[in-house]
Order: structure tokens, then C-alpha cells, then sequence
């Protein structure tokens, strides 16, 4: 077994991580409160996993996403989802060269470090696949050529819990897709007020870009240096396992409430997610907290719920409260 | 086909006693003997039609008819037919009359003979207009409980009572085996106790002096968990240290005593979860600062300290 220099490794990371207090400084010249918001979309950048917001519209979801983009200098694309928008207009297609009397291949949006899928369930299930599909792979195909996608490469979608009228909810399989699940509340009365102040004053402030794109690679190998016991990874297995059977861990009200619970894709996420987070307390090693700290934008969009307990108004928040309150803690 | 009443005589013959019925007035569907007397001469033979069916409209037979010799004298013998008849609808009838063929006994004809018509009332059951009151349909007949089929029922009902003495009754004697000690519930241990001897074992064990580190400091935190939880009421088990430490601030606790606590558990939770190894002076400062917080919280001390 291999002894960690846990002082050694705590002072690489107070070195390393030193990147995200500028980060975070830079982006909270422009979004005012949302504070869960930037971090959970700091965890997504460093633990390389992509993000789903969700959350009423004028929450600022798209401007914290497009600021964080700012903030690294790398490439930035935006699609608007539409009920009309095709694969080809993502991904890219083959256009004919009457020049060169030949096709040529032209790529699409998501050629692009970071790719803001604004409203991704205002499009139908064969576009937002083609997104999945690149967002799993890491590589899109057109024609009979197969393209790597840049690194780093993160998706952050948006999406509205209102209007379902013409929406295509996202399949459960494709939102395993993403690591993180974060809802957007509204902000506090105070940040409120600053927002109004700051949109009236008409000089509104722009993030510089703080970070080059080679900057988020070396962290995120950072991040996988942090250590995790062995006994987190009890718990972390713990905490899924409950998910699939609660009456083994003493929550026998949650067996009719779910319908299937979290995949193994949510361990590793989980798994990484604490990481980063530890990442950015920067801490070298990963404790129960971290792992708490994130369950819930892991888990929420991962766990099924019945109809009984739709039925009962239940959130898979209410169901991941109950798992954390169960699950013994190391 | 003529019915054969058997006689032998020589010389012709046709004395016919009577024809007649047992009642000439009958109430509907009763039923009357209808029969005829018939003096055959010897060495002659007499024969009836038979008749199947009704006998007149309205009246029927029932059965053919039977013939029996009654009487033998030297020159004749008594011969009797009888039938069943009987009517369903009354009115005034005329049974028709029988017709009886006498024959040598060579076969050839002699004579033949019509017996008389016999006339029959059927009459019908009066019904009183004036007083006459409809009741309406008998329900279904209940016929009363046999034994047989009480017997099942109340087999079943005595074994299921006998179960129940037998169980009452092996309870009271499990109860009687385990007399109940007159006197006060043994009060539960104290937490602080429990904890100290825990702690006092885990010192005994000698975990890190044989390189058992994580173990000796889990086991620690584990013991301090469950006298806080017991000591304090707040929950520990499914509670990080940090969590922990923000209930206990909650709580009126001295400072040197949360300060330890914040120290030992930091310490624990470095060797837990990011392969710390402490130092040996470390190690042997963890029981004693554990044993330090106990006692400097446990319930009794908190008394002394009011007296």
C-alpha cells in the first residue's frame, strides 16, 4: 500500500486551486449571488463533467455559463435549441465545393470548448442525441470522417421546469449523460437589489478571461491526484446502493417512492464530483462532507420516481435527504 | 287387437252381467275403476277391443285393461275386464260402450256384443268468488340445520378454543417461571461510563503501537459519536464531524472542551480519510483528550460543577 504525503499533496493543491478564488472573483463581477451556481459549474469544469441547469427563466443561467466561457480564454459556441433545429446544424454536415468540384466538410456549433445548449428540451429527441452522443464520445462523425472534439470540452445546458407545452423532455438515459444536475433559485433580496443597481447603472461589468484552456487540463489532473479513501468509496457506494434498495438501509417508506435508482455512471460521478469539490476547499483528500456537499446535483436527475410519489408531491430531493439522514457516515 | 278372454263351450252363449264404474262422480284428476262382468259359455271364447289412450275426449285410460276369470261353473265361466281411468277436465262424460267378440274355439265368430255406454261426473273444486284472497309466492323453503352439517363448524370452533387455553396457558407459565423482582427498573448505564470503559479498552488494545492507526482513531470517534449522541441527543451516526461540531455549538459546552473535540476529531478524520500518520505523541494524546471531553461533560460533572 502506498503512503500519501498528505502535506505534500495539500500544498500542491493550495498551489494549484490557487487559479480558482481568481476564477470564482472574475465571475462574481458579473453574476451577482448565485453562489451554489458558479461552484457547481466550477466542479463540472474541473471534474470534466457536463452540467444541466435548470431553472425559471431570468435566473442567469445562460449569462453564468457564458461568463465562465469568458473568463477562460477558449472557444465558446451557443446554440439556441428550436423545435426546428436539426443535427446537421450542430454537429456540422458536407457542403459541395463547386470550386474544388468536391464535398467539404463543414463543422457545426459544438466544435467548441465550451457549448451553451440553451433550452436543450425545446428540441426533438434526434438533435438532442446527436449532442448526447458527442458529449459521451467525445468525437462526432460526419460523413465518413470521425472528428476528436477540443479538450477541454464541456456542455452546459439549460433548461426551463415551466412551459412544457411542445418540450421533448430529455430521456433518462440521456440526462445520466450529465454529471450534474443544478437547480437555479432565485436570488436573495440584497443580490436583487444589486442586480437592479448594477443593470441601471448601464455600465455593466465583463469578466476577463483569467485562464487559458491548458489551465482547466492541468487541474482537472490535479483533481484526480486527490485522494479518496477507501472509506468514501464505502460510502459513496452506500449512498447509490440506497437508491436502488432503501429497505436495506432502513428506509422501507422510500421502496414505493422509487422506481429505479442511481446507475453506477453515478457512483464515478459522485466519485469525481468530491474530488473537485475537495479541489476547490482545497484540500488534498476527500471527506464526507465533499461527498454530501454534491450528492445532491449528482443524484437528483438520476434517481426514478413512482406515481405514488408524484402522487405525494416527493422530490428526488426530499428521497436524497432521507438517504443522507440513513446512510452511516464513516 | 281384441283381448282374449279364454272359455270353452260348445253351445252359443251372450249373457253380459254389466258394465260399470267404481264412482260415477269423481272431483278432477281422481281416478275410477271402470270394468264390465262377461258370462262366457263353455267351449266359446270371448275377447275385447283394447283401447290405449283416451277413451272419450276429456277422459283417459290409464293402463290396458286387465282380464281375470272370476268364476268357473260347468256350463259358463265369469269373466271381468277392469281399467284405470281418469279426467282432467270436468264436465259430463259417457264411457263408450265395450264391444266383446265371442269365437268357437276353432277361431270362427259366433256373436259379437255391445256392452252399455256408463255415464261419469267429473266435477272440478268450487272456488269462492266472495272471499276469495291471492297470496302471493312461497319463498323458498328453509329446511332446518342437521347435526351433520353443525358438526364440522363445531369441531373446528372446540379445536380453535382449545389452541387458545393451551396458549394462554403456556404463557402464564413462561410468566410464572420468570418472577418479576419487586423493586425499581435497573437504570440504564450512564453515557459517560459506557464511553470511558470504551475508551479504556480501545487504550488496552494497543492498536497504533501494532501500526492499527485508522482503526484506533475510528474507533475513537465511534465511541465519542455514541456518547454524544446519548449524552447531548444529537444524531451522530449518519452526521460528518463538522455537522457534529455545529450541533455541539448549539449546545453550552466550555471551549477548551469543543476545541478538543475540534482538534481530535480533524485529527481522526486526517488519518481516516487522507492516510495521515500521526505522530506518536499524537497518538498518545488521542485517548487521554477523548477521556479529557467525557469527563468534561458527562452529567455528573456538570452536577458537581452546579453544587
Amino acid at each position: 500500500m502506498d503512503t500519501v504525503n498528505i502535506k505534500e499533496l495539500n500544498e500542491r493543491i493550495q498551489k494549484e486551486s490557487a487559479f480558482v478564488d481568481i476564477l470564482s472573483m472574475e465571475m462574481t463581477k458579473v453574476i451577482i449571488g448565485q453562489k451554489h451556481l458558479v461552484e457547481n459549474l466550477l466542479i463540472g469544469l474541473l471534474a470534466g463533467g457536463h452540467i444541466l441547469l435548470e431553472g425559471v427563466p431570468g435566473l442567469a443561467k445562460t449569462l453564468a455559463i457564458n461568463t465562465l466561457a469568458s473568463c477562460i480564454n477558449a472557444r465558446f459556441s451557443r446554440i439556441q435549441f428550436t423545435p426546428d433545429l436539426l443535427p446537421a446544424d450542430l454537429i456540422g454536415t458536407m457542403i459541395y465545393s463547386q470550386k474544388s468540384e468536391q464535398f467539404q466538410i463543414k463543422k457545426g456549433p459544438v466544435f467548441a470548448n465550451f457549448v451553451l445548449a440553451d433550452e436543450i428540451n425545446r428540441s426533438p429527441a434526434k438533435v438532442q442525441s446527436a449532442l448526447l452522443e458527442a458529449m459521451q464520445e467525445r468525437q462526432v462523425t460526419i460523413g465518413e470522417q470521425t472528428f476528436k472534439l477540443p479538450e477541454p470540452f464541456l456542455v452546459m445546458a439549460t433548461q426551463n421546469p415551466i412551459e412544457q407545452e411542445g418540450t421533448y423532455p430529455l430521456p433518462e438515459a440521456q440526462v445520466d449523460r450529465f454529471m450534474l444536475k443544478v437547480v437555479v433559485t432565485y436570488p436573495r433580496k440584497e443580490e436583487e437589489k444589486l442586480i437592479i443597481r448594477m443593470n441601471n447603472g448601464g455600465t455593466f461589468p465583463k469578466a476577463n478571461a483569467v485562464l487559458q484552456p491548458e489551465d482547466i487540463l492541468k487541474a482537472r489532473s490535479v483533481v484526480r491526484d486527490v485522494y479518496m479513501d477507501e472509506k468514501i468509496e464505502r460510502y459513496i457506494v452506500d449512498l447509490v446502493y440506497a437508491t436502488r434498495t432503501p429497505d436495506d438501509y432502513g428506509l422501507k417508506s422510500l421502496k414505493d417512492m422509487i422506481s429505479y435508482g442511481a446507475s453506477p455512471r453515478a457512483s464515478i460521478s459522485l466519485a469525481m464530483a468530491s474530488k473537485a469539490y475537495a479541489f476547490i476547499k482545497r484540500r488534498g483528500y476527500v471527506i464526507p462532507e465533499d461527498v454530501r456537499a454534491v450528492c445532491y446535483e449528482v443524484l437528483r436527475h438520476r434517481i426514478g420516481l413512482t406515481y405514488e410519489a408524484e402522487a405525494e408531491n416527493i422530490t428526488s430531493e426530499n428521497i436524497i435527504s432521507d438517504i443522507i439522514n440513513a446512510v452511516e457516515v464513516p | 287387437m281384441p283381448l282374449l278372454c279364454a272359455a270353452s263351450f260348445g253351445a252359443m252363449a251372450q249373457e253380459i252381467v254389466s258394465a260399470e264404474v267404481s264412482k260415477d262422480t269423481i272431483l278432477i284428476g281422481d281416478q275410477v275403476e271402470w270394468t264390465s262382468s262377461i258370462r262366457v259359455p263353455r267351449g266359446m271364447r270371448a275377447s275385447i277391443d283394447s283401447m290405449a289412450g283416451y277413451v272419450v275426449p276429456g277422459v283417459e285410460l290409464l293402463g290396458a285393461f286387465t282380464v281375470d276369470t272370476v268364476e268357473r261353473g260347468r256350463d259358463f265361466s265369469m269373466v271381468r275386464t277392469r281399467a284405470l281411468v281418469t279426467s282432467f277436465d270436468s264436465g259430463s262424460y259417457v264411457l263408450p260402450p265395450l264391444v266383446v267378440y265371442f269365437d268357437r274355439e276353432d277361431g270362427t265368430p259366433v256373436d259379437t256384443l255391445r256392452l252399455p255406454g256408463v255415464p261419469l261426473e267429473v266435477t272440478t273444486v268450487p272456488v269462492d268468488t266472495a272471499t276469495y284472497q291471492m297470496y302471493d309466492i312461497r319463498p323458498q323453503f328453509r329446511y332446518p340445520l342437521t347435526f351433520r352439517e353443525v358438526l364440522p363448524w363445531g369441531l373446528a370452533a372446540a379445536a380453535a378454543a382449545a389452541v387458545i387455553f393451551l396458549a394462554v396457558k403456556a404463557v402464564l407459565r413462561h410468566r410464572r417461571k420468570s418472577p418479576v423482582l419487586p423493586g425499581r427498573p435497573v437504570p440504564e448505564e450512564p453515557p459517560h461510563v459506557t464511553a470511558l470503559r470504551e475508551l479504556d479498552r480501545i487504550r488496552n488494545e494497543k492498536l497504533w503501537q501494532s501500526g492499527k492507526q485508522k482503526q484506533y482513531y475510528t474507533e475513537i470517534t465511534d465511541a465519542l459519536r455514541l456518547y454524544i449522541e446519548r449524552r447531548f441527543g444529537i444524531k451522530t451516526i449518519e452526521r460528518t464531524s463538522n455537522e457534529i461540531l455545529t450541533d455541539l455549538s448549539m449546545k453550552e459546552l466550555r471551549p477548551e472542551d469543543f476545541g478538543q473535540l475540534k482538534e481530535l476529531f480533524s485529527m481522526a478524520d486526517l488519518v481516516k480519510f487522507a492516510k495521515y500518520t500521526a505522530s506518536e505523541s499524537e497518538n498518545e494524546n488521542a485517548v487521554p483528550a477523548a477521556v479529557r471531553f467525557v469527563n468534561g461533560t458527562c452529567a455528573d460533572m456538570e452536577e458537581k460543577k452546579d453544587e
